[in-house]
């Protein structure tokens, strides 16, 4: 018995040792009713850099409408970590539902997460806001009315690049993607447009996630004579490339085009990301009022300059708040009349969230990995910005026309 | 006996009052862990009563879980149609996989059921026409208890689904284990040696029951692809294998209730402490770590010992 008490004092002992850690502690407010916002959030494993971006950006917002709220009544997020797995995922986001009774669920990480939540929010009638999600389906063949997507999608992102490319002297394209569903989808749509521009795709191949030699790959790039390499690999893949390709010289012969170009690997590769191009969702080197501020009160609370998903996030909640502003009250129904159709000023310009498929319409970005001595790592520099409607798909689709 | 047949009645009259005792997230939750529960208690078939330990179960309860999603997603039957629809499937596919890996014992045996449960995950994985690949099959719907008959869509209903499930499965497991071919798989588990030179051969009893184990996992995951709305590569994966010997070690081996309790305690402590800290993995490994050193036959195990003891 003197056993099992000793397990009990352990088991209390590591509980109450991480409830008493401020930064885990949740905010409790006295009166009023606070509107709850569910984060369930990649916190660990192979995808947390995303929902930790989510995580610094709710943190923001949190700070910047601290005292005001919404209506007049304080914001409570609550996060829950999901691990990347999408069983947790949809638990975590039922506990926050049917628990903590948010009414708003975002900060969703992956797109197989994001898929299986959303899924479950008609039945729950709760809000399904992305602000990371790529996955073209989800405003197609997934779509319900709970579903808003503020962050740019895989196929925008795609399409940016590709009408950057179509005006570039570079003819030759190779496209490189993670065998798994956001690389094919991405390679899929990159193919569409380029051949569409009138350019050639000379080689198409998928290597495994998580592959750590990309000596073969780099090979056949080289051999193919390709002007250009459409990249679609995740996080650790793409910075492993890029160092490679440039041990072997081939970032001179070969343009790097990224799929999305990330501070992150920016930061992880270095110099020798300098010269990559790629879309962006959002460039934090955009040079509008709002944004300068933004980037300044963020680096001012994290230390750090926002990655993509910190801005695009940090869009999404503002955009939420002002919505739920104009509709009077956190009724989901009544939020959803209000944010179709409405517009918000956001940081890089200006958005719209159409009614049809619920996507928000604006600007798409071509950028370059630059080195600028005022940053420690490379930064994105803006090559050419396109209007939302040249950008986004038509409705409930993942083509262009 | 009769002590255990109290405690059974006592567990049934509890989990028949749930639903009008707990709140509605915590029914939830209790379904969750029940769906679990039958996964573990699978496992302990196979691990506890005849001492093979399996790396690779939780390919059975995804096969389950892909076949219960596509049965109610394309073709909208009734939920017990998804039901037998993954048992079976686990079932047919455990009958190779077990034909060749019961050749083997021990950490051979571990070996190979790991490799087949990757292999089938890979082809979950990649198989995107029909498994959505790495995206899973999301909006998998709670239809019908039968055609034409009532909606399981309330959490009740859905709630007594899965608990009739579980505690048919149980009995079933306990009359398996207590016949004539369970002592047989026991005693393989003591002596295979000593039951080969009595004139039997072990493989037929250790094939059977694998396949078994299978169809309980299969029904498991079959629950919950409709439960959870969808089903992805993640539940065939090591991982969710590995956590699975998790919940029946601290459940207690070879009790088929111990690591039904031992998935809710499991479960239940992630719960817990991954809304406090992203670092909740080092907790449960402690715990873990805890139950191996000072509970060495898991919580029902020590259990008995403490009301053996008297």
């Amino acid at each position: 018995m003197r056993r099992r008490d000793f397990l009990q004092v352990a088991v209390a002992g590591g509980v109450g040792a991480t409830l008493g850690v401020p930064a885990f502690l949740r905010r409790t407010w006295a009166q009023g009713g606070p509107i709850k916002i569910g984060m369930p959030a990649a916190l660990s494993g192979a995808y947390a850099q995303y929902g930790i971006q989510a995580k610094r950006a709710a943190e923001l917002f949190s700070k910047d409408i601290k005292g005001k709220g919404i209506l007049g009544r304080p914001v409570e997020f609550i996060y829950e970590d999901t691990a990347g797995d999408p069983a947790t995922a949809v638990r975590k986001a039922q506990k926050l539902v049917e628990k903590d009774g948010v009414k708003f669920l975002t900060g969703v990480a992956l797109s197989s997460e994001a898929l299986a939540v959303s899924a479950k929010c008609p039945e729950w009638k709760v809000i399904f806001m992305s602000t990371i999600n790529g996955a073209g389906a989800l405003t197609a063949k997934a779509w319900h009315r709970y579903f808003f997507r503020v962050n740019t999608s895989g196929p925008m992102g795609a399409r940016a690049i590709s009408l950057y490319l179509a005006e570039s002297p570079m003819k030759r394209f190779f496209a490189l993607g993670s065998d798994y569903a956001w690389g094919r989808d991405s390679v899929g749509s990159f193919t569409t447009q380029i051949t569409a521009a009138k350019k050639d795709i000379v080689g198409t191949d998928y290597p495994p996630v998580g592959t750590k030699d990309f000596a073969s790959y780099i090979a056949k790039i080289r051999q193919s004579r390709a002007d250009g390499v459409y990249l679609a690999l995740p996080g650790q893949d793409a910075t492993i490339y890029l160092k490679q390709a440039h041990q072997f010289g081939l970032n001179r012969e070969v343009k790097p085009i990224m799929e999305i170009l990330e501070l992150e690997n920016m930061k992880a590769v270095g110099d020798a990301m300098v010269g990559a191009i790629g879309s962006s969702r959002y460039p934090f080197t955009v040079d509008t009022p709002r944004n300068r501020e933004f980037v300044k009160r963020f680096h001012d609370l994290h230390g750090v300059y926002p990655d993509m998903f910190d801005g695009e996030t940090y869009e999404g909640l503002e955009w939420l708040a002002q919505v739920i502003t104009k509709a009077g009250t956190d009724d989901v129904d009544k939020v959803i009349e209000a944010w179709e159709d409405s517009s918000y000023d956001g940081l890089e310009g200006p958005f719209f969230m159409r009614k049809c498929d619920h996507q928000a319409v604006q600007l798409g970005f071509a950028v370059e990995a630059v080195k600028d001595p005022k940053y420690p790592h490379p930064i994105p520099k803006i090559l050419a910005t396109y209007p939302g409607e040249k950008v986004t798909p038509k409705c409930r689709t993942e083509e262009f026309s | 006996m009769t002590r255990s047949r109290v405690l059974g009645l006592a567990a049934l009259v509890a989990l028949v009052v749930m639903p009008w005792v707990l709140a509605r997230h915590q029914l939830s939750l209790l379904t969750d862990l029940l769906i679990f529960g039958l996964f573990a208690m699978s496992l302990d078939l196979i691990m506890g009563y005849t001492g093979m330990v399996s790396f690779g179960h939780a390919a059975y309860f995804g096969l389950g879980a892909y076949a219960s999603a596509l049965v109610l997603l394309d073709f909208a039957q009734p939920v017990p149609v998804a039901l037998l629809a993954g048992a079976l499937l686990a079932g047919v596919v455990a009958l190779p996989v077990g034909w060749f890996s019961t050749r083997a014992t021990g950490i051979y045996f571990a070996m190979l059921t790991l490799a087949f449960a990757q292999l089938l995950y890979t082809v979950a994985y990649k198989w995107r026409d029909v498994t959505g690949g790495s995206d899973g099959i999301a909006g998998v719907p709670k239809t019908a208890l039968f055609w034409g008959g009532p909606g399981l869509a309330s959490p009740q209903a859905f709630y007594f689904l899965v608990a009739a499930c579980v505690v048919l499965s149980l009995v079933l497991s306990l009359a398996v284990v207590g016949s004539p071919f369970g002592r047989a798989l026991q005693a393989i588990r003591e002596n295979e040696r000593r039951f080969t030179s009595l004139g039997r051969d072990p493989r037929p009893f250790k094939l059977v029951v694998f396949v078994l184990a299978a169809v309980f996992a299969g029904l498991a995951g079959a629950l919950f692809a409709p439960f959870r709305g969808f089903a992805s590569p993640e539940v065939m994966f090591w991982v969710f294998s590995g956590q699975g010997l998790m919940m029946v070690i601290i459940g207690g081996i070879g009790t088929l209730v111990g690591p039904i309790l031992g998935a809710m305690v499991f479960i239940l402590i992630q719960e817990v402490l991954s809304s406090y800290t992203e670092h909740w993995m080092i907790f449960t490994g402690a715990v873990f770590v805890l139950i191996v050193i000072f509970l060495p036959g898991g919580l029902v195990g020590t259990a008995r010992r403490l009301g053996a003891r008297g």
